[in-house]
């Protein structure tokens, strides 16, 4: 049996922070750069939400 | 009529923002799950969520890190717990949310149940990746190995597979429509593992231990525990709502900004 665990805490601490924080980050640049893509190709006055379907 | 692979993308960009009612049933859903609805409903909450959830998941776990008793059996391995169950319950939820989006989209067709289920599901993935991983630092101090093949832990495995495959059939297609098709039915077949991983405790013997909290019954936990659990919890279920929604809207405007450029560059090419 493990008598010091620390270790195995602080891995699952980091690994919680690592694979959140990618998603989070991944999300967030993809987000941005969807926003500016679509503002830059959309008609003007039609906002950049991408809500019109016409 | 003959059709161009930008008239077929366009058309299909096109329909994922037209959702026209296919039944009486069924019109309250795209009445409320119009993309363009979506977007002036959402877009304004992810930065209101996203911070939430940073700020719950902060508290949560340098709560139950730094401040939460050690448990009198397992010491400070029992801190894990303020990660790892968090973890599974919004890797099991996601995918509940990725089959319901899968059944709407199957009885429905309805073009933005289908982004929905695509983009929840490398979110949901890396939540039940980072579930299998803390069980395993988890399980190596407790249990001595790091890896069984236990009932549990298989089933929440076979869950990891269902969101990868989700993940790959969407994309292994070169109709988006096909992939999205498929992907549908493997969603919504895949949540039979569900209740196989909630009772897998139950039916089987199991190294895993069982429910410590229901719905139904009082928690074996104590409160000391338990407060920084939940709001390690809370923070988890914000973060993958943030982080899913973030993700359909960009989906949605990506497909926008798509047939948006080939209607101009077919107009040109006219």
């Amino acid at each position: 049996m493990v008598k010091n665990t620390l270790p195995y805490v602080v891995g699952s601490y980091g690994a919680a922070l690592a694979i959140i924080g990618i998603l989070s980050l991944t999300t967030f640049f993809r987000y941005r750069a969807a926003r500016r893509r679509l503002a830059a190709v959309e008609p003007r006055g039609r906002g950049e939400s991408g809500s019109a379907a016409s | 009529m003959d059709r161009s692979p930008a008239t077929d993308y366009a058309a299909d960009a096109q329909a994922a923002m037209i959702a026209a009612p296919t039944s009486k049933s069924g019109a309250w859903l795209h009445r409320f799950a119009n993309p363009g609805r979506f977007q002036r409903l959402v877009q304004p909450l992810i930065p209101w969520i996203g911070w939430a959830a940073l700020i719950v998941c902060s508290v949560g776990l340098v709560w139950g890190f730094a401040f939460a008793p050690a448990d009198w059996q397992q010491g400070i391995a029992s801190r894990i717990m303020y990660v790892h169950v968090p973890a599974a319950w919004v890797a099991m939820n996601g995918y509940a949310a990725l089959a319901i989006c899968s059944l709407l989209s199957i009885v429905w067709r309805h073009p933005l149940a289908d982004i929905a289920a695509k983009e929840m599901g490398p979110v949901g993935a890396g939540f039940t990746g980072l579930c299998l991983i803390t069980g395993s630092l988890w399980g190596k101090p407790e249990w001595g190995t790091y890896w069984v093949w236990d009932a549990r832990l298989t089933s929440v495995l076979i869950l990891f597979f269902l969101y990868l495959g989700h993940m790959a059939l969407i994309r292994a297609f070169d109709n988006p429509q096909h992939g999205y098709r498929a992907a549908a039915i493997l969603g919504l077949v895949g949540a039979i593992n569900l209740p196989i991983i909630v009772f897998s405790v139950y039916w089987w013997n199991s190294l895993h231990q069982g429910n410590s909290i229901t719905l139904t019954g009082p928690s074996k936990i104590y409160v000391t525990m338990l407060y920084p659990l939940l709001i390690s919890t809370l923070g988890f279920y914000l973060a993958f709502i943030a982080m899913s929604l973030a993700r359909i809207s960009s989906g949605i405007m990506e497909n926008r900004a798509r047939a948006l450029l080939l209607a101009r560059a077919e107009r040109s090419g006219s």
